[in-house]
């Protein structure tokens, strides 16, 4: 199979995409004003100490040089100290980043498992009651910001009727950490209770994400569905008698898919931007914090780790719905073979 | 006719709603195709013959498209009054194939999926979601069923298309043009139907091509007992194939007749200029139809031919339509013929009355006199 060929070099494309990235931020990081040496150690700190902690920190050499060094972290598995938790950076991503990672697949999930229905149901019912509803609710996501339906979603489930927990992530349980995805952790140890009280701490979190993302793909489905219920091979394949409803959940919903799919891997980085916000609103402990301190406090290491590492995340992300359009498409698995 | 009618269309009249308004496109189609009989609708694009096809395969979507009046009935079932009827006679006995072979094949799935699918589903009435699901997730998809391979190897070698079984496991944009419209052919045969639309099949063909699937066409035809009904705007092809044409203009039929008769002495003033554009490689002198389709919305009171007619009747052909008066027992809808002369008498009228080459300079549209094909 030469698809296979294909897949590997469009995964190595990964790596230089990585690269610059890394290069842009890595210099955007120190070039920004503020000496991160005096934010770490703070305005008493005497002369002597910030210079000492700006040699520890490499900052006293030239760019290209902390640069090279930085990448020499990399192959180590180090992604350079913290000053504000002390500890290396990608320690920190592996404790904080399964949290986020957890709420936006799960936001991910709630998306494409009501906005593709919704958006089916709405194209075959353009411009009645079913259509104008579905369109609403699509209009009201696109348009609300997410952290103010957040917010709202809290303040009535939560607080109101006191359906769901208004923060945290987890209750009075006892987990066994693997993943740090609490959800697959409780499942992976067979233990039914943890998995409930994640699941519902989870629940609020992960709904007021997908809003947005609901709200596109619902719209995204509906408009190529109904240009794919136009073409002439469904007139076609329904000259020759094929029953409408397997013309729908077949021929056309495949062909629609790849639509669905491209605003999908688009919305999985508006996503994990989100998840900062929804994080902060539902007081839960994943990137969110962790990023927005170490902005805050000038912290170069964390920055450039956390957004490294959202960049890669990202464009998995992207590499995976890559891989789907040749699942869907095989005119894509040949292009791969033309090249 | 001494042959059963299979397929009788019958004042039939399909109107489309659009932002620009009602669109008046079928007015008054009467149309009857006998069992084994191939029967050829010429007409320029965009005069509806397109839409009398899919209102009689019952896949006319409906909106914007509405009919008005008049019945399509198959074999003296009346088809339009009962959708679910129509769906069945359809899966059961019709079949159609198109212009373009690569518009009307999915291009995500190869064409043993497609084809195993039509042979699998196509008698299959209430599927229900429930069915289809379970389908979804069985191992044994219509597509590795042994039995329904085999039929559509064989269907595919009936159509003269090579390496068969290779063909199945390809995706459409992987074969040729004339491959496609084999392939098509093949699953519009799939169903064993007794009648066949045929809508330009062979337009989006380069002429070699053409030849061969009009060859392999007219095969089936013969051996699997089909009728037909042919769409085409090319004469020369409805003259190879038809035993009676159809002119139709503006959705209403102007003139029918035995093939050979009709163009021979072409009697209705839109049929001879049709004919008359056909380019003849002696010459440049074959004229055209000055003029185009009128706008359905608002289309001409009477004849709707008049505006662009040589032979145009003031007072007479602006009134009402001509009703299809007969003449040797062709039926010609044109006020020339009012009082149903013989044959010699029409002919001679036709010649006197209608002369494209004059009333072009008259027109002072010079695009025609030089011979354009046809216009469209």
């Amino acid at each position: 199979m030469r698809y296979t060929t294909f897949l590997i070099r469009r995964f190595l494309q990964v790596i230089p995409v990585l690269f610059g990235l890394s290069v842009l931020i890595f210099v955007l990081a120190r070039v920004v004003p503020g000496n991160p040496a005096r934010m770490a150690l703070g305005p008493r700190a005497s002369d002597e100490a910030v210079a000492q902690l700006e040699a520890e920190m490499r900052l006293d050499e030239p760019i290209w040089y902390q640069y090279l060094a930085y990448l020499e972290g990399i192959t180590r598995g180090e992604l350079g100290h913290s000053i504000t938790t002390g500890r290396d950076v990608a320690a920190d991503i592996v404790i904080f980043f399964p949290a986020t990672l957890e709420l936006v697949i799960l936001a991910m999930l709630i998306a494409l498992v009501l906005g593709i229905p919704l958006g089916i149901i709405s194209a075959l019912n353009k411009d009645k009651w079913e259509d104008n509803l579905s369109r609403g609710i699509a209009f009201i996501g696109v348009s609300m910001p997410v952290f103010w339906a957040a917010i709202l979603l809290q303040l009535f489930f939560a607080f109101n009727l006191g359906l769901f927990p208004s923060t945290g992530r987890y209750g009075d349980i006892e987990y066994t950490r693997i993943t740090g995805m609490l959800l697959l952790d409780s499942i992976l140890t067979l233990n039914v209770d943890a998995f409930r009280n994640v699941l519902w701490h989870l629940w609020l979190p992960a709904f007021s994400l997908s809003l947005a993302p609901l709200a596109d793909i619902t719209r995204m489905t509906r408009s190529s569905f109904i240009e794919e219920y136009n073409k002439e091979y469904v007139d076609g394949l329904r000259s020759h008698s094929i029953p409408e409803k397997l013309l729908v959940s077949k021929y056309v919903f495949k062909r629609s898919s790849t639509s669905t799919l491209t605003i999908a891997g688009l919305d999985f980085g508006f996503l994990i931007g989100g998840a900062f916000l929804v994080e902060i609103v539902f007081s839960y402990p994943g990137m969110a914090r962790y990023g927005v301190n170490a902005i805050l406090n000038n912290d170069i290491n964390a920055v450039v780790g956390v957004t490294l590492f959202i960049g890669l995340v990202y464009l998995l992300a992207n590499f995976f719905v890559d891989v789907m359009y040749g699942y869907l498409d095989p005119r894509v698995r040949k292009q791969g073979d033309a090249q | 006719m001494t042959k059963e009618t299979i397929i009788d269309v019958s004042d039939l009249s399909v109107h489309f709603s659009s932002y620009e308004g009602r669109h008046r496109v079928l007015n008054g189609v009467d149309l009857t195709i006998g069992d084994g009989e191939t029967v050829a609708l010429v007409g320029e694009t965009g005069c509806g013959k397109s839409v009398t096809a899919k209102t009689i395969m019952g896949t006319l979507r409906r909106p914007p498209a509405e009919v008005v009046e008049g019945t399509v009935s198959f074999r003296g079932q009346n088809l339009l009054d009962d959708p679910s009827l129509h769906t069945e006679i359809q899966s059961n006995h019709m079949s159609m194939i198109f212009q373009d072979p690569m518009s009307h094949l999915s291009p995500v799935f190869t064409i043993g999926e497609m084809m195993t699918d039509v042979l699998h589903y196509h008698r299959e009435e209430g599927l229900s979601w429930r069915r289809l699901l379970t389908g979804a997730f069985r191992r044994k998809k219509p597509v590795n069923n042994e039995a329904y391979r085999e039929q559509c190897i064989e269907m595919l070698e009936r159509l003269q298309i090579p390496d068969p079984a290779g063909v199945m496991n390809r995706y459409p944009d992987e074969l040729s043009g004339g491959m496609r419209q084999r392939v098509l052919i093949a699953m519009a045969l799939l169903n064993e139907p007794d009648f066949l639309v045929a809508d330009e099949p062979t337009t989006a063909l380069d002429v070699t091509v053409q030849e061969q699937i009009l060859e392999l066409l007219e095969s089936r035809i013969v051996e699997e007992d089909l009728s037909m009904l042919y769409i085409t705007h090319n004469l020369g092809v409805a003259r190879k194939l038809a035993d009676r044409i159809y002119v139709m203009y503006a959705g209403t039929i102007v003139e029918t007749g035995e093939t050979q008769e009709v163009f021979d002495d072409p009697l209705h003033p839109y049929s001879r200029g049709l004919i008359e554009s056909i380019p003849k490689l002696t010459g440049f002198g074959s004229s055209g139809i000055p003029g185009g389709i009128p706008d359905y919305t608002q289309p001409p009171r009477g004849c709707r031919f008049y505006p662009r007619c040589p032979a145009y009747i003031e007072g007479t052909c602006d009134s009402e339509p001509p009703r299809g008066f007969e003449v040797d027992g062709r039926e010609v809808h044109c006020y020339l013929y009012d009082d149903e002369p013989d044959l010699e008498t029409a002919i001679e009228i036709a010649e006197d009355e209608v002369d494209y080459l004059d009333y072009g300079a008259t027109q002072g549209d010079t695009s025609f006199a030089t011979g354009s094909e046809e216009s469209s």
